[in-house]
């Protein structure tokens, strides 16, 4: 494991012997500075790749020598005195979400050989900035899971301990960054798929407020709950990132003044805030001091000892260095989990029906034992020889949600509960900054522990889902290891007009604990 | 989740009925799986009984309003759009219009994924002789 020393300064660092423990802010500088050449970082990167990929299993797609139009569109933007905030900086891609000219399969049979024709907005503001687009990531057959298990393309390896997952659903992106394949990388959180692998691969994972990105070519899952972010080894790139993939889109389903998101995103100052590592006079300017909740329905029962202590210990520093910490309770979050699947399934089942072997994908012409090549067998057998069995599984639970007679007392209701907790985040939001709970209730757990225990997995997401239910901005930053050495995070969250306080506050915890250098996994 | 009062149990007839309505095989090989995993799932969701909603109003989860139907802030229940800081009017929904970045593409670059495709359209079974 490399230890780094902290970096305060927003002085070019030097360029070091080994390029793939940077930051992607650093390599961007150094990369406009010319004192790298892009090759170089990509070199530097694929070395790794190259030794690493297929015992993590978390690339489905990488091709180093079709890179070369994206090297050579940036190069000439530099040449021309054009700054970039993200120049050369490689960067891998979740699986589910549009990049121009690469396959795309969701970790899926259905979608065969399909071709992404258009890049996602997300993507393409990445390109504008200078970004390297590598490859695509493996991940939970569209985005359901919270262990990458449920890839048609075989489980994602932790890079901390092989025997473990890493997460999911973005569990490929999250390997991929903590394995430094690349410092930054591409994921989607419908109900905890960033920020949990993040936490247990020892990264930073940051899921920005609904809204701030587009969900414009990011395969649909949940539509209410979907939300693109960034994996990176630091808080300050993770914040970069985001700031460069917000802002307006007009093709996108989600409007900037829906949810006060995009517009404003762009004038919110991520970028500024972390170009000179201010955010402690981001703190300092608030009203008095930094106030922290911490959750108490999201330290009790199923939250392991050492996630327990660990999130004592980041209490203990926080209070140390006068912020002020206060228990919280938000009573409804108990029933988040039973919301979440509720809304999350019956939004997939209409989102996934147009999955029918039709317009895109794999079609199976007839049903080989009957011989019949009606339409509805077309659809039926293409959708059931192409989907996995988790996928199935939460189509038919959300068409039971959304069906005649179970309408009210399932989708319903649970939507009555999802305000409910909106209500009590909103009410909490207006004496804290922001509230701090664990990530997830335990560090990694074993390939195949919980695979036939759909319970068991949900409970992973005990401390995420609110996040997406509520539309707040949250994120995971590494706080600590167990004593089998996999790391914890701890989970920041807070409403979407205070996001900007939740990286400053996650900066300060980053500095304060000291691990960010020891972030990165030995593989 | 009870409906009713009655306890919701998944059985093979519910699972069919699933199976067409989501356009899904499930073989007599399968059922036993599906029906295990989706009651246990079902029967996990009977804590929503217990959460209390009063506070909540009655339509919460339905204002899915398009554009046409602006609700300002002040006048909204409180829900998903009630956290925006604007005061100004807001919505949720897009107008329902083709998008220009579809528009961008051509017919040739859709046809080019779809398994089986003719002149300028998708190709499918017929459905009447």
């Amino acid at each position: 494991m490399a230890v780094l020393s902290k970096s305060t300064s927003p002085t070019t660092p030097q360029k070091p012997q080994d390029i793939t423990i940077l930051e992607a802010h650093q390599i961007a500088s150094l990369v406009q500075e010319k004192a790298l050449t892009i090759n170089e970082v990509l070199d530097a990167f694929d070395k790794r790749i190259v030794q690493y990929r297929d015992e993590l299993n978390c690339i489905l797609y990488y091709q180093k020598d079709e890179l070369q139009n994206q090297i050579l569109s940036v190069q000439k933007a530099l040449d021309n005195g054009i700054a970039l905030p993200l120049a050369g900086v490689p960067i891998f891609v979740k699986d589910n979400i549009c990049v121009q000219g690469m396959p795309m399969t969701c970790g899926s049979k259905v979608l065969g050989d399909y071709l992404s024709p258009f890049d996602a907005v997300a993507i393409k503001k990445l390109k504008e900035a200078g970004a390297i687009i590598m490859g695509k990531t493996n991940l939970d057959e569209f985005a359901m899971g919270s262990s990458n298990e449920t890839s048609v393309f075989g489980p994602v390896k932790n890079p901390w301990n092989k025997l473990c997952v890493p997460g999911g659903s973005s569990g490929g992106s999250a390997a991929a960054v903590a394995a430094r394949f690349s410092p930054v990388s591409i994921g989607s959180d419908t109900g905890g798929s960033i920020r949990q692998p993040a936490s247990f691969c020892g990264i930073v994972g940051h899921k920005p407020a609904y809204g701030r990105i587009s969900r414009f070519g990011l395969v649909s899952y949940a539509s209410s709950l979907d939300q693109i972010g960034p994996f990176a080894f630091s808080v300050r790139d993770a914040a970069l990132v985001s700031s460069v993939m917000s802002g307006d889109d007009i093709g996108g389903d989600n409007y900037g003044e829906i949810f006060d998101t995009t517009a404003d995103a762009q004038n919110l100052g991520f970028l500024g805030l972390f170009d000179q590592f201010e955010y402690r006079s981001h703190l300092s300017g608030l009203n008095g001091k930094l106030r922290v909740g911490f959750v108490e329905e999201f330290n009790g029962t199923g939250i392991s000892s050492a996630v327990k202590e660990n999130l004592q210990n980041v209490r203990k520093l926080l209070q140390d260095n006068g912020v002020i910490c206060e228990d919280v309770s938000i009573p409804s979050l108990k029933y988040a989990i039973s919301a979440y699947y509720i809304i999350a399934t019956s939004e997939a089942s209409s989102n996934l029906s147009r999955f029918d072997g039709i317009r895109y994908g794999k079609r199976e012409p007839k049903n080989a034992k009957t011989g019949d090549e009606s339409l509805e067998s077309v659809y039926v057998k293409s959708r059931s020889l192409g989907f996995g069995e988790e996928v199935k599984q939460r189509i038919m639970l959300g068409a039971f949600s959304l069906s005649s007679g179970y309408i009210d007392a399932y989708y319903a209701k649970a939507n009555k509960v999802r305000t409910k907790i909106k209500m009590e985040f909103d009410a909490i939001f207006k004496d804290y900054d922001v509230l701090i709970s664990a990530t997830v209730p335990t560090s990694a757990f074993k390939i195949g522990e919980k695979i036939n225990d759909p319970i068991a997995m949900y409970q992973s997401d005990l401390c995420t889902t609110s996040a997406n239910l509520a539309g707040i901005a949250g994120i995971s930053v590494p706080s600590g290891f167990d004593t089998n050495g996999l790391p914890i995070g701890c989970q920041l969250l807070a409403s979407p007009e205070k996001e900007e306080t939740m990286l400053a506050a996650s900066c300060l915890i980053e500095e304060l604990l000291n691990i960010k250098g020891a972030s990165y996994a030995s593989c | 989740m009870s409906v009713s009062g009655k306890k919701v149990i998944i059985d093979d007839a519910l699972i069919h009925h699933l199976g067409r309505l989501t356009k899904l095989e499930v073989t007599p090989a399968q059922m036993p799986a599906y029906k295990a995993k989706l009651q246990t799932i079902v029967d996990y969701m009977d804590d929503l009984d217990n959460c209390d909603l009063s506070g909540v109003p009655t339509d919460a989860g339905s204002e899915m309003t398009p554009n046409d139907e602006i609700v300002s802030k002040e006048n909204s229940s409180p829900s998903l759009t009630s956290h925006t800081k604007l005061q100004r009017p807001s919505n949720r929904l897009r107008n329902d219009v083709i998008c220009k970045k579809y528009t961008d593409l051509n017919i040739e670059e859709f046809l080019v994924q779809a398994p089986t495709a003719t002149g300028t359209s998708f190709q499918v079974p017929k459905i009447i002789e």
